[in-house]
């Protein structure tokens, strides 16, 4: 087998060809491996810088809170002491001012005391005086009381006997009336019902003791008045 | 046409009210057939059916239904026009009362007049007569009540003396202030 001369210049120029590309390639890949490396590199050192600064906080932290809660510690502790200081003086000086007023109040009880023992012997001595007085007083009212009251009674008794007799005797005439109309009104009604009582038998009798021919007889009767009197 | 002779049949409003009836009935039947029309006759009352087949034959409409329609609404008309005598009486009007009193309105009041009568016992006797809007009571119960009334005095000064004495006794029994005392306990 032999190749053409053509076929053969331009198989190795395609070779050289592809033998340049693959070393640009080549050459290209190990600078990107380069700059890769470099960029690792450089990452690493920032997280191990990140790394510092956190602990560094955090022991910063630790450190302000320490200190916060002594001085916290410190601050209560003063407080207690002070309030342990107040009420004991409150209560010395509250039992001071009981003990005190207990023997102010003491003195004014026995000067009141005495003046009421003093203001009841007077009045002791003034009731007795005034309620004798009194019983004079309403011993000589009553009696004066007592006679007037009797002689009022006694005129009272004289004016209720006059008024009584005068009702009785006006109440008796009207009675008296009241009985001459009841009597005059009985009469009339008695006679009344007599009156009544005869008109009614005499109907009956007069109307029942006719016979047939006198009924037509006393309507033709009628008939003829009638005619006579212009009603018919 | 002639009416008179059914006319002088009718002697009270109950008559009258009767033959009006059957006129309305006769008038029904009439153009029916001719056994319904004589069926009809013979269906009224006899009296009536006997005047009304006369009353055809003297006016000569025997046999024209149309004259015998007109005769008939003719003879309801002169019924209505006859006036009413209206009387009240004590007692029950038999046949031969009711021929005597339409004979006494045809003597003395003339025709064309017929009896409407009532009866109302509490008149007693004599009649109540109205007539053409006049009112006449010539019943013995009225004439009664006016001799009570005119002469009343009289008749109580008979029957009511001895009440009156007893009476004025009781009355003027112990009328005095010592007894009305007691009596009200006063």
């Amino acid at each position: 087998m032999t190749l053409e001369p053509i076929v053969f210049f331009d198989l190795v120029i395609a070779t050289v060809v592809l033998a340049a590309t693959l070393g640009v390639l080549v050459v290209s890949y190990v600078k990107t491996l380069e700059k890769f490396k470099i960029l690792q590199e450089t990452r690493l050192t920032w997280q191990k810088k990140e790394s510092d600064i956190e602990s560094e906080a955090h022991k910063k932290a630790v450190l302000i809170l320490q200190e916060a809660r002594s001085k916290a510690t410190k601050i209560i502790s003063e407080a207690s002491a002070s309030q342990d200081l107040l009420k004991k003086t409150f209560e010395e000086q509250l039992k001071a001012a009981s003990l005190d007023q207990a023997k102010k109040l003491e003195t004014i009880s026995e000067d009141f005391l005495k003046a009421y023992q003093t203001t009841l012997a007077d009045l002791k001595g003034n009731n007795i005086k005034t309620v004798s007085n009194i019983s004079k007083d309403i011993e000589d009212s009553t009696k004066s009381e007592l006679e007037d009251f009797k002689e009022i009674l006694r005129k009272e008794t004289f004016a209720s006997q006059k008024i009584v007799e005068g009702k009785i005797e006006e109440d008796y005439k009207i009675v008296e009336k009241e009985l001459e109309t009841y009597k005059a009104e009985r009469l009339k009604k008695i006679e009344e019902e007599i009156y009544n009582i005869i008109q009614n038998v005499s109907k009956e009798v007069l109307g029942k003791t006719l016979s047939l021919q006198e009924h037509e007889q006393l309507v033709i009767d009628a008939l003829e008045k009638a005619k006579k009197e212009g009603a018919l | 046409m002639i009416y008179s002779d059914i006319l002088s049949n009718i002697k009270t409003s109950e008559n009258s009210r009767e033959l009006l009836s059957e006129i309305d009935l006769l008038l029904e039947g009439l153009f029916k057939t001719q056994d319904g029309f004589e069926a009809k006759l013979n269906s009224i009352s006899a009296i009536n059916s006997e005047k009304l087949r006369i009353a055809f034959i003297k006016n000569n409409i025997s046999s024209n239904k149309e004259m015998i329609k007109e005769y008939l609404n003719l003879l309801k008309v002169e019924l209505q026009k006859l006036k009413t005598l209206k009387l009240s009486l004590a007692f029950d009007a038999s046949e031969h009362t009711i021929d005597n009193l339409f004979v006494w309105v045809i003597q003395n009041l003339g025709s064309g007049i017929i009896l409407d009568i009532k009866k109302d016992k509490t008149i007693l006797a004599g009649a109540i007569i109205e007539y053409e809007g006049k009112y006449e009571d010539l019943s013995l119960r009225k004439r009664l009540e006016e001799v009570f009334v005119t002469k009343r005095d009289q008749i109580l000064n008979i029957h009511v003396t001895q009440n009156r004495h007893s009476g004025e006794k009781f009355c003027n029994a112990e009328r005095t202030p010592e007894s009305f005392r007691l009596i009200f306990n006063i």
